[in-house]
């Protein structure tokens, strides 16, 4: 392990403690509340039926689960539609109602195919590959919601929703390594964990929507620290959803019935709200589940019941007082 | 597990029940903790205790936790995806509404503070069963078994046929996998609610689970009453998901209900309401009555049925279908319609339209007096092509490309590209007055005719939707309303009745191949029933010598574009030759064929019926005798050398055509070679026919051989008939016939071919100057068959000149005497 990882894990063990040592993120909303900055680029609405989740690849293309279709639905980086596949039914290429998307350094798609029970491999163009079967547990369907991958240890990180836990896959092979996590409150336990996220050091970020909060993992499954618990005020979530980590390692969290994005340090410290660039005050999204961050600073946010996709420039910072 | 999880984060949980109030109060014993909270989203204590909003959300005293919003946003796959079946408001029962007025809500469901329905009118997280099926399906605040949930609100959708609705409950009909996989119920003979409906998650109208706007849902349980069974066959029901062609939909039918398809098809729903319904009958929109109220909605094109004999009421009223009904207690359609069953036996094996008119009209049938055993006219044809001769410059003036009558497919269906059947000339439902005449009552026989007869259109139109290549005939002698008014056709009928077609054809004749309405037929050619001593066209008979009848050109090696004809009449490439063969009745002036002008007057070689016009050019003859028609270009084509000539009936040899001017094709007096002049002198008929002209008052006086005669007494034999060669060489003749014999007499053909002048070859070469000479001439020189050469060797060329040039002649003999 590099020496700055390891101090990160320190860090990130006692996360938690140090958030308490910042009061200023956890401050009454009385004294006001940072607003992240962000700037409308384009909408993105193509007959979608409640989408769940979006990706984007390194050369750019815009992938978007369009679950109720059963169809990934495939973008330019303006937005403009390219072409799309998959349709409802349980073969090879076929989807029922999928719900997470991750793409992998070596340009492979990996789509939660939910009602399948199983994770299905594409190439960019949509050609099928390969896929892991998730199995039950005691009798209980799987139910994956969510995947990421970690290629320095060759990892795919399954969020299985219904059995409450992190299924670990050798990403090769598919074969099953073991489950992180289970079904509680606790540290390592998740009550109905849904999206997933990976930093650059390959922690991880799950959002936990019935304990109300965002779960961190170390790549071995150890508990590093919480972002959020149950409430409205800022640092706290009703219904978090989706997660991302831009590259300094801030985790941005979606509310889907409060219809915020919040953003957060990676030791669970409230930072800010994504807020209108020029209004100043938080962006009200409607019913934003995934959520994604590019390269390029591009805030990507399914909003599901809008049945589109909304992409934003992130930028600025302003203080908005109430 | 998570029915587990369900019931810790619902039921145990939840203290307080959602109870229906106009007025937000806190809970007499407010529990803000999150399991409350998690739904109950005013109790946050931010809200309940503090009263105020925060910098992410608005403060909120509101009951929301019965909202879809709340519902959807665990129910969005995060704890359980029921996206597809409340993905939005216009997929599942309404909620955010108000119920509609004098809907009385039974107080177990209720409203919000506003009065509308939301989830939790019929949903609650506490204190209820909850399980997969459909009876107690997720939270029921009561058990929907056999949709008794749906009916304690929706009394009006209930009671059954007695009350206008679509009958629930027991069936003995087995509700198809198509519908029970769709959630309903797992009873397979159990109609519910659900059976049709899903309160969540459909694509369709009315919360249907199978669109019904192409009749999917009601054919999905109705099978039998679609238009086509699982095989593709006709079903006899009527027919649905197609857009009405003749038929009306009034707005009065769709006043009370009627629904069409997407593209205004008609639809089951088109004549059926399921729902709050004011008949009981079928569920029908309109009563169906004796006065066929029902069908007559949108059929009244077939109103017209009741002043026709099919009105059976007046004509059969005590035939029964085949439910034993009458015309008289089941309406006038129903002798031949049954919705949705056959009203009749169809044991044949033609198209449906067909089979329905021989139900009755088939020998044996109910109908005494009109049977038919075979048919005259061909049915389950295409539509004749009306393909115009090329000789024919002209269009037929009542030519159509698109044809005004209907054709059929074979289930009876209206298809502009399918096939003649009865009802494509005659509409059983209606006697059709000629309105294009304006004719509003019977006036005459034509009249009685047509009207009996259901044509769609007058007799002497109707054929010409077709046939219309076959107007020609109208004003020409063989229209018969000029030529032959008086006469009559077999069925008694004279042209005025019966129509220009009628006189010779018959549309319907039992058994009879060839629809022919003159007696009589028989053996001989059709024609021959008026061209005949005792027929109508006594003028024209074909007494004499005539050409050959009944030969088959291609025995004799001979190609033809003429039609040949079989024995049974109908034309056929190996067929042989009949008067149709070089005569098209139909036109008098093949070159324009639909102008003719009725008159007197003689025809010639240039109309005469002919298919081909025989003048100047021998185009008729000469589709046949190709080898002949070279004689145009030679001394012999009158028209060129003698225009003025007379053959023996007084014809120009433009009248009569190159041909005619030597052979008549009719009544000639002479049977050798139809000789069309007179004959002169010679010693066998074929040197006085050819001195006809070949003599000193002929028209070739300048072209008389000096001597022309090969000395007498020396019978020949032709030796390459014998090995078998070109039999066309036959070069010696019968003196008295003229007939081609093995052993006889020259004559002048022996050595002569009179239709080509240079036998080596065919170009124009006229021969007044130069004169001719032994290499053309009107000779034969392939000399390889000429028997001169057998006789005679190298002293040919001596010989012939010993025979025709008298200063050549010696005293010495050409054969050694024995």
């Amino acid at each position: 392990m590099k020496t700055t990882g390891y101090l990160a894990n320190i860090m990130r063990a006692y996360g938690i403690y140090l958030s308490i040592l910042i009061p200023v993120f956890w401050d009454s909303p009385a004294y006001g509340i940072k607003i992240t900055m962000v700037t409308h680029l384009f909408d993105i609405q193509h007959d979608f039926n409640t989408p769940s989740d979006v990706a984007v690849s390194q050369d750019g293309k815009i992938f978007v689960v369009d679950g109720v279709n059963n169809k990934i639905k495939i973008f330019n980086h303006n937005g403009d539609y390219i072409s799309s596949f998959g349709s409802k039914g349980s073969d090879k290429g076929e989807f029922t109602y999928p719900l997470g998307i991750a793409i992998d350094a070596s340009n492979r798609l990996f789509i939660a195919d939910s009602g399948n029970h199983r994770v299905q491999v594409f190439d960019l163009e949509g050609a099928y590959l390969s896929e892991f079967r998730i199995p039950d547990n005691k009798g209980e369907l799987a139910d994956p919601t969510d995947v990421a991958m970690d290629m320095s240890r060759n990892r795919c990180y399954v969020v299985d929703n219904d059995n409450h836990y992190i299924q670990v896959y050798n990403l090769s092979t598919r074969r099953f390594l073991e489950p992180y996590g289970s079904q509680g409150n606790d540290k390592r336990n998740f009550q109905y964990p849904f999206f997933i996220a990976l930093d650059k050091d390959n922690y991880l970020y799950i959002t936990d929507v019935i304990n109300t909060r965002v779960q961190v993992l170390n790549p071995d499954g150890l508990f590093v620290t919480f972002i959020g618990g149950w409430g409205v005020e800022k640092g706290e979530f009703f219904r978090p959803k989706g997660v991302a980590v831009d590259k300094n390692n801030h985790v941005y969290v979606s509310d889907s019935y409060m219809g915020v994005i919040q953003v957060f340090d990676a030791h669970g410290a409230f930072l800010s709200a994504i807020g209108d660039a020029g209004q100043a005050k938080v962006k009200k999204f409607k019913t934003p589940v995934g959520i994604f961050i590019d390269s390029k600073s591009r805030l990507y946010v399914v909003e599901m019941y809008a049945h589109k996709v909304s992409v934003y420039a992130i930028g600025g910072e302003k203080t908005k007082t109430r | 597990m998570k029915r587990f999880v369900y019931l810790t984060l619902f039921m145990l949980m939840f203290t307080k029940p959602f109870i229906a109030s106009a007025v937000v109060k806190p809970p007499s014993n407010p529990n803000s903790a999150k399991g409350c909270a998690i739904c109950h989203y005013r109790w946050i204590d931010t809200f309940f205790i503090d009263g105020k909003g925060t910098d992410l959300v608005e403060y909120n005293s509101e009951k929301v936790e019965a909202t879809p919003e709340m519902c959807l946003s665990c129910h969005d796959g995060s704890v359980k995806d029921s996206r597809e079946r409340i993905k939005d408001s216009s997929s599942g029962h309404k909620v955010n509404v108000k119920p509609p007025a004098g809907m009385k809500i039974p107080g177990i469901f209720p409203l919000d503070e506003q009065g509308k329905v939301q989830c939790a009118t019929c949903h609650t997280a506490h204190g209820v069963p909850s399980g997969p099926n459909v009876d107690n399906t997720i939270f029921m605040r009561t058990s929907n078994k056999d949709s008794a949930m749906c009916r304690m609100c929706h009394t009006e959708m209930d009671g059954g046929l007695k009350k206008g609705n679509h009958p629930v409950g027991q069936t003995k009909n087995e509700i198809p996998e198509t519908i029970t996989t769709h959630w309903a119920s797992t009873k397979k003979n159990t109609i519910i609610c659900e059976t049709c409906h899903t309160a969540h998650g459909s694509r369709f109208e009315n919360f249907l689970r199978i669109n019904d706007r192409d009749s999917g849902l009601c054919l999905a349980c109705h099978t039998d009453k679609d238009s086509l069974t699982p095989k593709g066959k006709k079903n006899p029901t009527h027919i649905v998901n197609i857009v009405p062609r003749s038929a009306i939909i009034p707005e009065e039918l769709m006043d009370k209900g009627a629904k069409l398809g997407k593209n205004k098809e008609i639809i089951c729903q088109t004549c059926h309401k399921v729902h709050k319904n004011q008949l009981e009958q079928n569920l029908l929109i309109i009563e169906n009555d004796q006065k066929a109220t029902l069908c007559l909605t949108c059929h009244l094109d077939k109103k017209g049925l009741f002043e026709t004999k099919h009105n059976l009421m007046r004509s059969a009223p005590k035939e029964q279908n085949l439910y034993g009904t009458t015309a008289a207690n089941a309406g006038i359609c129903s002798p031949c319609h049954e919705v949705h069953k056959p009203a009749r036996k169809l044991p044949g094996t033609g198209d449906y339209t067909t089979e329905l008119c021989l139900s009755c009209h088939r020998k044996g049938n109910m109908t005494k007096k009109i049977t038919y055993t075979g048919m005259a006219h061909p049915i389950n044809v295409k539509r004749s092509e009306n393909k115009i001769p090329e000789t024919m410059a002209k269009t037929p003036p009542s030519a159509k490309e698109t044809l005004s009558l209907p054709l059929y497919d074979k289930n009876g269906g209206p298809n502009t590209k399918g096939e003649v059947t009865c009802a494509t000339c005659h509409d059983p439902h209606n006697r059709h007055i000629d309105t294009a005449a304006n004719t509003t009552k019977k006036t005459s026989k034509t009249d009685d005719a047509f009207v009996g007869s259901f044509l769609r259109i007058p007799p002497d139109r109707i054929c010409r939707e077709c046939h219309a290549n076959q107007y020609g005939i109208v004003n020409s002698k063989h229209d018969l309303n000029k030529s032959a008014p008086e006469s009559e056709n077999i069925l008694k009928q004279k042209p005025s009745v019966s129509g220009i077609c009628g006189s010779c054809h018959l549309i319907h004749k039992e058994g009879a191949a060839f629809p022919w309405a003159r007696d009589p037929l028989g053996p001989k050619d059709p024609c021959m029933s008026c061209h005949d001593k005792d027929g109508i066209s006594q003028k024209k008979l074909t007494s004499g010598y005539s050409h050959p009848m009944d030969i088959a050109p291609l025995k004799k090696k001979m190609t033809t574009s003429l039609p040949l004809y079989a024995k049974n009449g109908k034309r056929s490439n190996s067929g042989t030759m009949k008067c149709g063969t070089c005569h098209n009745p139909h036109a008098w002036d093949p070159s324009n064929g639909f102008n003719a002008q009725y008159s007197d007057i003689e025809g010639n070689a240039q109309n005469s019926f002919l298919r081909l016009q025989n003048s100047p050019t021998p185009a008729l003859c000469g589709d046949c005798h190709t080898d002949k028609t070279i004689i145009k270009n030679s001394d012999h084509n009158l028209l060129l050398t003698s225009p003025k000539a007379l053959n023996s009936i007084g014809q120009t040899p433009l009248e009569s055509g190159i041909c005619g001017v030597c052979h008549i094709a009719h009544n000639s007096k002479h049977e050798t070679l139809l000789w069309a002049r007179e004959l002169e002198y010679g010693n066998s008929i074929m040197e006085k026919m050819c001195n006809d002209c070949h003599s000193k008052k002929g028209s070739a006086k300048s072209k008389i051989p000096a001597i022309a005669s090969h000395p007498e007494d020396i019978f020949i034999m032709n030796a390459h008939e014998k090995a078998g060669k070109n039999s066309k060489q036959f070069l010696l003749f019968d003196e008295a016939s003229g007939r081609q014999v093995h052993v006889g007499k020259f004559a002048c053909p022996s050595c002569h071919n009179a239709h080509q002048w240079n036998p080596n070859s065919s170009a124009k070469d006229i021969g007044y100057e130069p004169e001719g000479n032994v290499t053309n001439s009107f000779i034969k020189t392939k000399v390889e068959y000429l028997p001169c050469k057998d006789c005679h060797g190298p002293d040919a060329l001596l010989k012939f000149l010993y025979f025709h040039e008298p200063n050549k002649r010696t005293q010495q003999f050409l054969f050694t005497k024995d």
